[in-house]
C-alpha cells in the first residue's frame, strides 16, 4: 500500500527525531514521525528496577522486546552469537516515543571546544580514526542555547571554568545539592579542582508547562513520574503534534529508505502496527534511529546506484561505533552519605576532560545517580567480595547508605574495526536483516580510563572515604545508550557518511539526526549535543530548498 | 572494614521471632515440582540466609524464580532442569545437612554456571519489586532502610 505523500518522513521519535519533527512542523511542513515503539505513560512503566533501562533482567519497559528483536554479537572467542535486547551485548537503546530521553538521567552537557578538535589537539593515533569534526563549538553554540531553552535545562551559569563561551544563561537554576555533593564540593576545592552542579534537562522549577522535580530516587533508567525530565516525549513531540502538521505513528518498523531513478530518496517502506508493509512517499527523509539502527537502515537500503547501502560508497557506514569507556571509583564511609534525594547525581568537574599529560582526551567526573538495590548488589563490590551468604547480606546492609560512586564517560578513541554490519543470515520478526556488532576498545581508552579512575578515587579519599575501589572499563566494544559514530560527519565525501549539514553523501534529500554523525563522542553524555545538531540540521533542511518556503 | 561494621548498629533490627514461618502458604508452583522446589529453597536459603533480618526464604525468592521461569526468565528453564538434576545427583544429602555443611558444599561449587545463575536470580527475587513475586513484605528494602523511598513502586515524599 502506498500512502499519501508528505513533505518529510522522520525515522525515530527519540532525542534527535523529535526535535526535527517540531522544527519542520512549526515551519509548516507536513511531517510523518515514525516510531517502532509506543507512547508509554508512567503507569505502564512504573518504578520497576528489574525492567528499567539500567537493569533489563526481566526485559526492558522501554523496549525493544525480546520476542521480536535479535542481533548478533562477536564474543571474546571470536564466535558470532545471537543476543536479545535484554542482554548487555545487544547494546540496547530505548525503543519508545522519546527514545533514550524518556528513561535517561538527563544530564545535559555541552561538549567542550576541544571535543570537536580531537585530531588537532592530540595528533593522529595509531590504530584509530581520530579526526576533527567539520564544525566547531562556536558553530554549534547557538543550537546548544536553543536546546537548553526549548527543552529546559537547569544549571549554574559560569560555574564550569572549562566550558566554551556561552551567550545565554541556563533557563533554570540548578537542583539543590544533596548530601553526597555537599561532601564532594569542599573535597574537590581542597584538591584545587573546580566542582559545579551538573546541568540537567530536569526542571528545578516549573518550566514549559511541566512540573518541577520532586527529587524521587527513581530517576535514571525510569520514566519521570511528574514529567520533570525534558524528554522529547513531553516537550518537542507534543508541540509538533499541536501544530496540526505532524502525525506520529507508533509501532512502525522501517525496513528501507526508498530511492528514485536519480539516486535520491523518495520515501521509506515500513511495517505498520498491524504488520503490513506500506510505503510512505516523502520529499525529504530524516533518519534518527540511533547509531546502531540508523547504520542498519542505511546498509539495508541497497540499490543499483548505492550497491553498498546509502552513504556507504567509501565504507564509512557502521564504522567507528563508540560509546564511552566509563571509569571511576566508589568509596566507603563511616557515616551515611545517602539521603534518598534524587536524582543524586548532582556534582561534576571537568578538570580531567583534557590536558591530561600523556593521555588522549579524558572525561568529566560526576557523582552517581541513586543506585537501585539489585544493581548495587551486583556491581558495587570490591574485588573478591563475597557474592552470596551472610557476608553478602552484611555488606549490602552495612554499605548501601555509606558508599558513593564517582565516575565519568571517558572519551573513546574511535576504531575503524568497531562496527555494526548486516548479519548474513539473522532476521528480526519482520524478516528484516538484522545487524551484528564487533570490535574492541583502543588500548588508549583503558589507559585514560585508569587515569580518570585514579582521579575519582583521589576525590573520594579527599571527601573522607575509608576505603576506595577503582573501576575501569572492559575492553569490549561500546555502544548502548551513548552509541555514536557510525555515519561520521565529514567535509570530504571519501572520509565520512554525511556532510557537515548531516546530509548523506550521494543522496540529496536524506539526512541523519542522531549520534551516528558524531566524529568523536566527547567526554560527556551525548544527548544535548545530538539535540543541538538536530536543531541545526533542521535549520539546514529548511534552508535547503527541498520545499518552497511556506507562509 | 570489619571494625566499622561492628561499630555500626543496624537500624532495621528485626527479631527472628517476628519473621513469618518459612514458605508457609506458598503459592502454587508453576515450574518446579514440590521436591525440586524444596531443593531450590534450601539452596537459596544459604545464598541469602535468614539471620536477625529475613532472608531469601522469607522473601519468597523461590516464588520469584518459579514464576519468572514461566515468564521473563523462560530461557533459563533447560539450565535449571539439568543443573538441578546434576546437583541432586552429586549432593543427595544437601537438604538434610546442617547450615555449616550446606555452606561448605556450596563454596565447593560456587564457580559453576548453575550456582552463578542461581545466585543472580536469588538476588533479583530478594532485591527486586514485590510485583515480580519475591521481596515479600519489602523485606530487603526494610533491611537496607529504604522502604520509604521504594515502597509500593512509588516515592511517598520525604
Amino acid at each position: 500500500m502506498v500512502l499519501d505523500p508528505v513533505d518529510v518522513v522522520i525515522v525515530g521519535a527519540g532525542g534527535g527525531g523529535g526535535i526535527v519533527a517540531q522544527e519542520l512542523s512549526v515551519a509548516g511542513w507536513n511531517v510523518v514521525l515514525l516510531e517502532r515503539g509506543q507512547s508509554q505513560s508512567f503507569r505502564e512503566t512504573g518504578h520497576l528496577e528489574l525492567r528499567s533501562q539500567r537493569t533489563t533482567v526481566l526485559g526492558n519497559a522501554f523496549g525493544p522486546d525480546d520476542a521480536r528483536h535479535v542481533r548478533v554479537a562477536q564474543n571474546d572467542r571470536g564466535d558470532w552469537v545471537k543476543v536479545l535486547p535484554s542482554e548487555g551485548s545487544y547494546n540496547n537503546i530505548a525503543a519508545v516515543v522519546g527514545g533514550g530521553t524518556l528513561s535517561y538521567g538527563a544530564m545535559a552537557w555541552r561538549f567542550l571546544p576541544k571535543d570537536f578538535r580531537m585530531r588537532s589537539t592530540y595528533g593522529a593515533q595509531q590504530g584509530s580514526t581520530l579526526e576533527d569534526w567539520p564544525l566547531g563549538y562556536d558553530e554549534l553554540e547557538p543550537y546548544y542555547q536553543r536546546a537548553e531553552w526549548d527543552i529546559g535545562v537547569s544549571g549554574k551559569t559560569g560555574a564550569n571554568p572549562f566550558e566554551g563561551p556561552r551567550k545565554k544563561d541556563y533557563p533554570m537554576p540548578p537542583l539543590p545539592f544533596n548530601r553526597e555533593a555537599s561532601l564532594l564540593a569542599p573535597a574537590a576545592r581542597k584538591l584545587g579542582w573546580h566542582p559545579f552542579p551538573i546541568p540537567m534537562a530536569i526542571n528545578s522549577r516549573p518550566y514549559g508547562g511541566r512540573a518541577a522535580c520532586i527529587q524521587c530516587p527513581h530517576c535514571v533508567g525510569f520514566r519521570c513520574e511528574v514529567d520533570a525530565k525534558g524528554s522529547t516525549a513531553v516537550t518537542v513531540i507534543p508541540r509538533a503534534i499541536a501544530t496540526g502538521h505532524c502525525r506520529l505513528r507508533t509501532g512502525c518498523v522501517v525496513s528501507e529508505v526508498l530511492i528514485d531513478a536519480k539516486g535520491n530518496a523518495r520515501g521509506v517502506s515500513y511495517f505498520d502496527a498491524r504488520g503490513e508493509l506500506v510505503e510512505q512517499p516523502a520529499k525529504v527523509v530524516v533518519v534518527a534511529a540511533s547509531a546502531t539502527e540508523t547504520a542498519r537502515l542505511l546498509l539495508n537500503s541497497k540499490t543499483k546506484l548505492h550497491p553498498n547501502g546509502l552513504g556507504n560508497r567509501y565504507d564509512w557506514v557502521g564504522r567507528n561505533l563508540q560509546g564511552h569507556a566509563y571509569s571511576g571509583a566508589f568509596g566507603l564511609f563511616a557515616h551515611e552519605t545517602w539521603d534518598g534525594m534524587g536524582p543524586a547525581a548532582r556534582i561534576a568537574l571537568c578538570d580531567f576532560s583534557h590536558g591530561n599529560d600523556g593521555y588522549v582526551g579524558g572525561g568529566m567526573l560526576a557523582n552517581e545517580f541513586i543506585r537501585m538495590p539489585y544493581l548495587f548488589a551486583r556491581s558495587v563490590r570490591p574485588p573478591g567480595a563475597p557474592k552470596w551468604g551472610k557476608a553478602h547480606k552484611d555488606w549490602q546492609r552495612t554499605w548501601y547508605k555509606r558508599s558513593m560512586g564517582v565516575k565519568g564517560p571517558v572519551q573513546e578513541v574511535p576504531r575503524w574495526e568497531n562496527r555494526v554490519e548486516i548479519d548474513p543470515s539473522a532476521r528480526d520478526h519482520w524478516g528484516i536483516p538484522t545487524l551484528r556488532i564487533s570490535g574492541r576498545k583502543h588500548p588508549s581508552d583503558l589507559k585514560t580510563g585508569k587515569y580518570v579512575a585514579g582521579k575519582a578515587a583521589e576525590w573520594l579519599r579527599a571527601a573522607g572515604a575509608l576505603e576506595v575501589f577503582e573501576q575501569v572499563p572492559g575492553m569490549g566494544v561500546s555502544g548502548g545508550q551513548h552509541q555514536a559514530g557510525t555515519a561520521r560527519m565529514s567535509r570530504d565525501a571519501k572520509l565520512g557518511a554525511v556532510d557537515a549539514d548531516c546530509r548523506v553523501f550521494g543522496v540529496e534529500n536524506l539526512y541523519v539526526a542522531d549520534g551516528s554523525v558524531h566524529v568523536s563522542n566527547g567526554g560527556f553524555n551525548p544527548s544535548l549535543t545530538i539535540q543541538a545538531l538536530a536543531y541545526r540540521t533542521s535549520a539546514k533542511i529548511l534552508a535547503s530548498g527541498h520545499i518552497p518556503k511556506q507562509v | 572494614m570489619i571494625w566499622i561494621m561492628q561499630r555500626i548498629a543496624r537500624r532495621n533490627f528485626v527479631a527472628l521471632a517476628a519473621i513469618a514461618p518459612a514458605a508457609a502458604g506458598a503459592a502454587e508452583l508453576q515450574f518446579f515440582s514440590a521436591v525440586d522446589a524444596k531443593w531450590i529453597d534450601a539452596l537459596m536459603a544459604q545464598i541469602i540466609p535468614t539471620d536477625d533480618t529475613p532472608g531469601a526464604r522469607e522473601a519468597g525468592c523461590l516464588n520469584y524464580l518459579d514464576r519468572q521461569l514461566t515468564e521473563a526468565l523462560a530461557r533459563y528453564s533447560a539450565a535449571y532442569r539439568s543443573g538441578l538434576k546434576e546437583f541432586q545427583t552429586t549432593h543427595p544429602e544437601f537438604p538434610d545437612l546442617d547450615a555449616a555443611a550446606q555452606v561448605a558444599a556450596l563454596q565447593a561449587i560456587e564457580r559453576t554456571p548453575f550456582f552463578g545463575m542461581l545466585v543472580d536470580h536469588t538476588m533479583q527475587g530478594f532485591y527486586g519489586s514485590p510485583d515480580h513475586g519475591g521481596n515479600k513484605g519489602e523485606v530487603s528494602w526494610k533491611m537496607m532502610g529504604i522502604e520509604k523511598h521504594m515502597g509500593g513502586g512509588h516515592w511517598h515524599g520525604a
